[in-house]
């Protein structure tokens, strides 16, 4: 799914960079063979909290 | 990598996630510049929830994380996110839950210039690690 | 005189223990589909032949597609192999996809001496992607011009990694007075 999002969004010369990079580096393609640009993944779970509890981003 | 769930309501992602759950919002700095990462929600929430926000402070823009939304961006950049909240007076099931499935490119899988791979196994269970040396020619 | 070398042989009769630490060869078909695999094993394979070749007096020429070609595995109910390197006229590398067996057409050969000009065009390209991908991400301590510049310097240099001319394997010897 992220592959499939990145080459709607992704300028052509780009995916062609990351294609070619990834075969002569050799980076491992994790999940589907067309996986040239993400070769780590992170799950991050969070609870659900009370509109009373929320706080938003601070002042930046 | 996972961070474990918590039965416990919060005021924001920190419990939950740690450094990735900062209000102030974070960088991964581990990140390759020239890769990028794809954030995945895949929230577990029931419709009248507000499904939390992810930010990208540079770009100076949020995301509404709907479910089976796709997020690109780069890592570099500071980002960081709201949890989902329940409707005003509702107390949050223990089932709603806000996930997030993130793929990303480190600078260590992407630009393997120091990096070592653990290719396979030797008699003796001693694993065969090729270094840099070997795998950067 | 004592030669401080250590050489590790396994020899006779030992149990086959894999390894507990997690390793490509026998954990990664978990997360890749298994053309996936044997791309990454072979290249590995080949790029580790290619290092202890390098050792060696006589300089040794590895055809990397014939090296390729020899290992193959059932997929959708055919013989592939991993795809074949094929060098253009500015370094740059196209590749002939995961094909059958029997090959269609022959290609020159490719030598790892392709791949290693192949691959520090192909370095400069994705430090330059780099650079320019981070003229736009907003950060606290970009990298500099002159890092970049390092980077780039790294790849050209003829120090680091093995190279293939002027290397020379060193036995010390230790005189020992009895």
């Amino acid at each position: 799914m992220a592959m499939m999002a990145l080459k709607i969004g992704a300028p052509k010369d780009y995916m062609q960079l990351l294609e070619e990079h990834a075969d002569i580096v050799n980076l491992p393609r994790v999940g589907v063979d067309e996986n040239v640009a993400f070769p780590a993944v992170q799950a991050n779970v969070a609870p659900a909290v009370a509109l009373e509890d929320s706080q938003g981003i601070p002042k930046v | 990598m996972a961070n474990l769930l918590t039965l416990i309501s919060d005021k924001g992602l920190e419990s939950s996630m740690g450094f990735f759950g900062q209000a102030k919002g974070h960088t991964d700095e581990g990140d390759d510049e020239a890769g990028l990462t794809c954030m995945i929600s895949n929230s577990r929430l029931p419709n009248n929830y507000e499904c939390g926000r992810f930010h990208l402070f540079g770009a100076g823009m949020y995301v509404i994380l709907k479910p089976k939304t796709a997020s690109i961006f780069s890592g570099l950049g500071k980002h960081g996110g709201t949890p989902a909240i329940a409707p005003k007076g509702v107390s949050p099931s223990k089932d709603a839950v806000r996930l997030m499935i993130v793929l990303y490119g480190p600078k260590a899988a992407l630009s393997p210039d120091g990096t070592s791979m653990p290719l396979a196994s030797l008699p003796n269970g001693t694993p065969l690690v090729l270094g840099p040396e070997i795998t950067n020619p | 005189m004592v030669l401080p070398l250590t050489i590790i042989i396994f020899s006779g009769q030992h149990q086959n223990t894999i390894t507990g630490h997690g390793v490509w060869s026998h954990d990664a078909h978990v997360v890749m589909q298994d053309v996936s695999h044997i791309k990454l094993i072979t290249m590995s394979l080949l790029q580790t032949c290619s290092y202890i070749t390098n050792q060696m007096h006589t300089p040794v020429t590895i055809d990397v597609n014939k090296f390729m070609e020899s290992f193959s595995i059932k997929a959708d109910g055919r013989n592939v192999h991993p795809p074949s390197w094929n060098a253009g006229e500015d370094d740059s590398v196209t590749f002939y996809p995961t094909a059958d067996v029997i090959s269609l057409s022959p290609l020159k050969p490719f030598t790892m001496e392709d791949y290693s000009r192949c691959r520090r065009v192909e370095a400069i390209r994705w430090i330059n992607l780099q650079e320019k991908r981070a003229s736009i991400i907003p950060r606290l301590k970009p990298v500099t011009p002159e890092e970049y510049q390092e980077r780039r310097d790294a790849v050209n240099s003829n120090s680091g990694p093995l190279r293939r001319k002027g290397i020379k394997v060193q036995l010390l010897w230790l005189n020992h007075h009895y």
